[in-house]
C-alpha cells in the first residue's frame, strides 16, 4: 500500500514538474541598445555590465556609441541616430540634454519606477540631492545621477615652485591671481616668445562660468529665462577673464594643448574638473604633483563658486523593455559601478554622484590634497545651463566671445550682442 | 510569362490574319492588332532590343541608387521646406514662409558670402595650382619622379577630411605649433592661424587645396596624356618655343579638363562642411560658417527641418545655376579635337 502510495506521488510529482517546467516559458532573448560617449572605448563601458548580464543571462546589450564634442551636439547626434530607427532603451546623458530630451518626448519619467520599486530607495538616501534635483524637469525626475563635474583652477606644483611662489591660497583675490600668473609667465629662452605660461583658458561657457560666479553673478538667471550678460558684475568678470590674454599676457592666444603643457610644465594654471584626473594620470602625473583651488574673487571676502553639472542614465520612450532598462539603470547607479569611477581607470573620473563614495580611500589616493574642494563649490556653484534651448544660447555665446577671445570685440559689444541675441532666442521659446 | 504571352498573341492574330478572306471591320481591327502583336514579338526578339534591355539591367543598380538616394531625397526636401516641421511633431504647411524668413536672415546671408568667397578662392586654388603642377610634372622627363609626384599629390585626397583638420588644427596652433615655431625661428611673428577672423578664413582655403590639389592634378595629367606628340612635334619643327607650346596647344587642349575641374571644385566648394566644423566651428564669430554648416545647425541642433531644408534648395538652385552658366560658357572657350 505505501509503495503504491510512493508511487502515486513520485508519479504526481513527476507529473508537476513536467507541467510547470512545460508552462513556464523560457526567458525571451532580449537586447536592448545602450548610448554612451565614444570619447571611452567599448570596453571600458562594458565594464559597467559586469554583473548585470550575468543576473540577466537572456540579455545582449547593443553598445551604440556617440561622438561627444559637446552636450549639445552629444545630444542631436543620439536623437538623430534614434529618428534614424536606431532601438535605444537606456541613455547616458548629461544635465544640458535633459530639458530638451524631456521635452520632446525622447525620455521616459522615471518616477513612476521610483514610487514602485523599494530597491532603489537605497541609491536615493545616497545620492546628492542637488545632482537628483537637477536632472528633473517639470517635476520630474528623467535621469538618475552618475557623476557629477565642476571646475576648479590645477595649479602645476613644480611650476609654482621654479617661480618661487607657494601654493595659492584658498581665498585668493584677483589680483593675487595676476601675480601668481605673471610671475609664472616666462621666456626663457630670450626668442621675444613665452615659453611657460601663468594660466590658459577659453572663451568656452565651462571655461568662463566660474569667473562668473565668483563675482556673484551667471551667464542667466536660476531659471534661465533672463540674460545677465550686461550685469555689471558679468562684464568685470569677463573684463578680467580677457584681459589675462590680451592686457597682462600671461595666457595664450588662439588654441592651445593646455593639458599637454601642464604635464610637460610650461603651463603654471588652467581649468579642469574632476574628470582632469583622467588626463593627467596617463601622462605620467601623479596626485602629488598637483593640486586645486578655488577660483579667486575680486575682493577675496566673497564665498568661493563655480559651475557643476552631472550625468546620468535615463530610459526612453519609445524602449520596448522599459522592466529591463529599468534593472539596467538600478545596476548602473549601483555603488559597484560606481567605485569604477574612483581610479579612473574606467570611462570616467568624474566624482561619484553617491555621497558614501566621496571620501572612499581609493578616490583618495588617485586625487590631489585638496579634492574635497570640488565638494564645496558644489555646495555654493551654479548648475549649468539647462534649458530647451541650450543649444542656441551656447551658440551665441560661442559666436560672440570667440571674438573677443580673438581681439576683435570688446567685451562690451560682446555682451550686447549676446544679451539681445539672447533674449531672442527665450522669447521665441 | 510576358514573352510566352506576346507570342500567343502573335500566332493567334497570324492565324486569323490567314484565314479570313472576308474582312468584316472587325476581322480588320484583330489583324492590325495582331500585327502589331507580331511587330512588337519581333522587336523584343531582335538583337537591338536585347541590346537595350541587357543595357536596362546594367544600369539599374545605378538607376535604383539614384532614385533612392538622390531623387527621392531631393524632392523630400523641396516638399520639407514648405512645411514647418521639428522632426516630432505633426509637420505644418507654411508656404513659402520659410524663404522669405531666409532672406530677411542677416546670418544665412553671412553664411552664403562666406560659402561663395571660399568656393571662389579654393576653386582657383585646386584648380589653377592643380592645372601647372599637372603640367610641371608631366614635363619631367624622368618616370620614377613622375610617378612619385603623382603618388604625393594625390595622398592628401585620400585622407579623411576630419584627420587632416585635426593634423593641421595641431600643426597651425598659435602659442605651440609647429609652423609658428619654424616660422619664429626665421624671425617671422608668430600668426593667429585659426583664430583670427582673417586667418582662419584663409587656413581653411589653404588646408582645403592642400588636400584636394592631387585629385585636380591627376585630372589634368590624364588630359595631357591624351594630347598627340604630333602637335608638339609639328610645333616644334614651326619653331614654336616652350611659351607658344604652353598657350597655343597645351592649354587649348586641356580646356575640357578644365572645364570638368571647375564644376567639380565649384560645386565641392559650396559643399564644405567637415573642415570649418572641425577646427573653427565656424569662428571666430562667423568668420568660417558656411551654408551647409547653418544648415546643419538648424536641421539638427535646432530641429528646424522646414527651414534648413529651405537653405538645402537654395543652396541647390545656386549650384544647378553656377553649373548651367558655366556649361553656357563652355562653349565659348573649350575646345574639344
Amino acid at each position: 500500500m505505501k509503495s503504491i502510495l510512493k508511487r502515486s506521488m513520485l508519479i504526481m510529482a513527476l507529473v508537476i514538474l513536467a507541467t510547470t517546467t512545460a508552462i513556464t516559458p523560457a526567458q525571451d532573448e532580449v537586447t536592448l541598445g545602450f548610448v554612451y560617449g565614444s570619447f571611452a572605448p567599448q570596453e571600458k563601458w562594458e565594464a559597467y555590465f559586469e554583473g548585470f548580464l550575468e543576473a540577466h543571462p537572456n540579455v545582449t546589450i547593443n553598445y551604440i556609441p556617440v561622438p561627444l564634442d559637446s552636450w549639445g551636439d552629444y545630444t542631436q547626434k543620439i536623437v538623430t541616430t534614434m529618428l534614424g530607427g536606431e532601438q535605444v532603451d537606456v541613455i547616458w546623458n548629461a544635465i544640458e540634454a535633459v530639458p530638451l530630451m524631456a521635452e520632446r518626448g525622447v525620455l521616459r519619467e522615471l518616477d513612476s519606477f521610483l514610487e514602485s520599486d523599494p530597491d532603489i530607495q537605497e541609491f536615493l538616501d545616497d545620492a546628492n540631492p542637488k545632482l537628483l534635483e537637477g536632472l528633473r524637469w517639470n517635476d520630474q525626475q528623467y535621469l538618475l545621477p552618475f557623476a557629477w563635474n565642476t571646475t576648479l583652477i590645477y595649479y602645476n606644483k613644480a611650476v609654482l615652485e621654479a617661480a618661487g611662489l607657494p601654493e595659492p591660497p584658498p581665498d585668493w583675490t584677483w589680483d593675487d591671481f595676476l601675480e601668481y600668473a605673471t610671475t609664472i609667465t616666462q621666456d626663457t629662452d630670450g626668442d621675444g616668445n613665452n615659453d611657460v605660461w601663468g594660466f590658459h583658458h577659453n572663451a568656452w561657457l565651462w571655461h568662463l562660468g566660474p569667473w562668473l560666479v565668483s563675482n556673484g553673478s551667471f551667464f542667466l538667471n536660476e531659471d534661465f529665462t533672463e540674460p545677465w550678460y550686461s550685469r555689471p558684475e558679468s562684464i568685470e568678470a569677463l573684463q578680467f577673464a580677457r584681459d589675462l590674454i590680451w592686457e597682462h599676457g600671461v595666457g595664450p592666444s588662439g588654441s592651445f594643448n593646455f593639458r599637454e603643457a601642464f604635464v610637460a610644465g610650461t603651463l603654471g594654471m588652467m581649468i579642469d574638473s574632476p574628470a582632469g584626473r583622467q588626463r593627467l594620470i596617463p601622462a605620467g602625473m601623479s596626485a602629488d604633483d598637483y593640486d586645486v583651488v578655488f577660483f579667486p574673487t575680486k575682493s577675496g571676502e566673497a564665498a568661493p563658486g563655480s559651475q557643476w553639472g552631472t550625468d546620468g542614465y535615463g530610459i526612453t520612450k519609445d524602449s520596448q523593455h522599459p522592466d529591463l532598462a529599468w534593472e539596467m539603470v538600478k545596476h548602473l547607479v549601483s555603488t559597484e559601478v560606481m567605485s569604477k569611477l574612483l581610479s579612473g581607470e574606467f570611462a570616467s573620473a568624474s566624482a561619484p554622484a553617491r555621497q558614501s563614495l566621496a571620501s572612499d580611500p581609493v578616490l583618495v589616493a588617485a586625487s590631489p590634497a585638496n579634492y574635497q574642494r570640488f565638494y564645496e563649490v558644489l555646495e555654493n556653484g551654479r548648475t549649468v545651463i539647462n534649458a530647451p534651448y541650450f543649444a542656441e544660447l551656447a551658440e551665441i555665446h560661442d559666436r560672440y566671445m570667440s571674438q573677443v577671445w580673438a581681439n576683435e570685440m570688446s567685451v562690451e559689444e560682446a555682451v550686447a550682442s549676446i544679451q539681445a541675441d539672447m533674449e531672442a532666442v527665450i522669447a521665441d521659446n | 510569362m510576358q514573352y510566352s504571352a506576346v507570342r500567343r498573341i502573335a500566332q493567334t492574330g497570324e492565324r486569323f490574319s490567314t484565314l479570313t478572306s472576308v474582312r468584316s471591320p472587325k476581322a480588320q481591327e484583330a489583324a492590325i492588332l495582331a500585327r502589331q502583336a507580331t511587330a512588337s514579338w519581333n522587336w523584343v526578339n531582335s538583337l537591338r532590343a536585347r541590346e537595350a534591355i541587357a543595357g536596362y539591367f546594367f544600369i539599374l543598380p545605378t538607376l535604383l541608387s539614384f532614385l533612392v538616394f538622390f531623387l527621392i531625397p531631393t524632392i523630400s526636401g523641396l516638399g520639407m521646406s514648405l512645411f514647418d516641421w521639428d522632426f516630432f511633431s505633426d509637420p505644418d504647411y507654411v508656404g513659402l514662409d520659410n524663404f522669405i524668413e531666409l532672406s530677411q536672415d542677416k546670418l544665412f546671408l553671412t553664411t552664403l558670402k562666406n560659402t561663395a568667397l571660399f568656393a571662389l578662392f579654393a576653386t582657383a586654388g585646386n584648380v589653377g595650382l592643380g592645372m601647372f603642377i599637372a603640367i610641371g610634372i608631366n614635363s619631367i622627363k624622368w618616370s620614377w619622379l613622375r610617378a612619385y609626384l603623382r603618388t604625393a599629390y594625390f595622398i592628401p585626397f585620400v585622407i579623411s577630411t576630419v584627420v587632416v583638420a585635426l593634423m593641421f588644427g595641431f600643426l597651425l596652433q598659435e602659442s605651440t605649433g609647429v609652423v609658428n615655431y619654424y616660422l619664429s625661428r626665421l624671425g617671422i611673428q608668430r600668426i593667429p592661424w585659426l583664430s583670427s577672423s582673417t586667418w582662419a578664413f584663409r587656413s581653411i582655403v589653404l588646408i582645403d587645396v592642400w588636400k584636394h590639389i592631387g585629385f585636380f592634378t591627376l585630372i589634368f595629367l590624364a588630359g595631357l596624356q591624351a594630347i598627340p606628340s604630333e602637335l608638339y612635334e609639328a610645333a616644334l619643327v614651326d619653331g614654336a618655343g616652350r611659351r607658344v607650346r604652353l598657350t597655343r596647344i597645351t592649354i587649348p587642349l586641356l580646356t575640357p579638363s578644365l572645364f570638368f575641374s571647375l564644376i567639380i571644385a565649384l560645386i565641392g566648394a559650396f559643399q564644405v562642411f567637415e573642415s570649418m566644423y572641425v577646427l573653427t566651428n565656424g569662428g571666430p564669430g562667423d568668420a568660417t560658417r558656411t551654408v551647409v554648416m547653418y544648415l546643419y545647425r538648424e536641421a539638427f541642433g535646432s530641429f528646424n527641418m522646414g527651414y534648413a531644408a529651405s537653405m538645402a534648395v537654395v543652396l541647390f538652385f545656386i549650384i544647378l545655376a553656377l553649373t548651367i552658366t558655366q556649361v553656357r560658357l563652355g562653349d565659348r572657350w573649350v575646345f574639344y579635337r
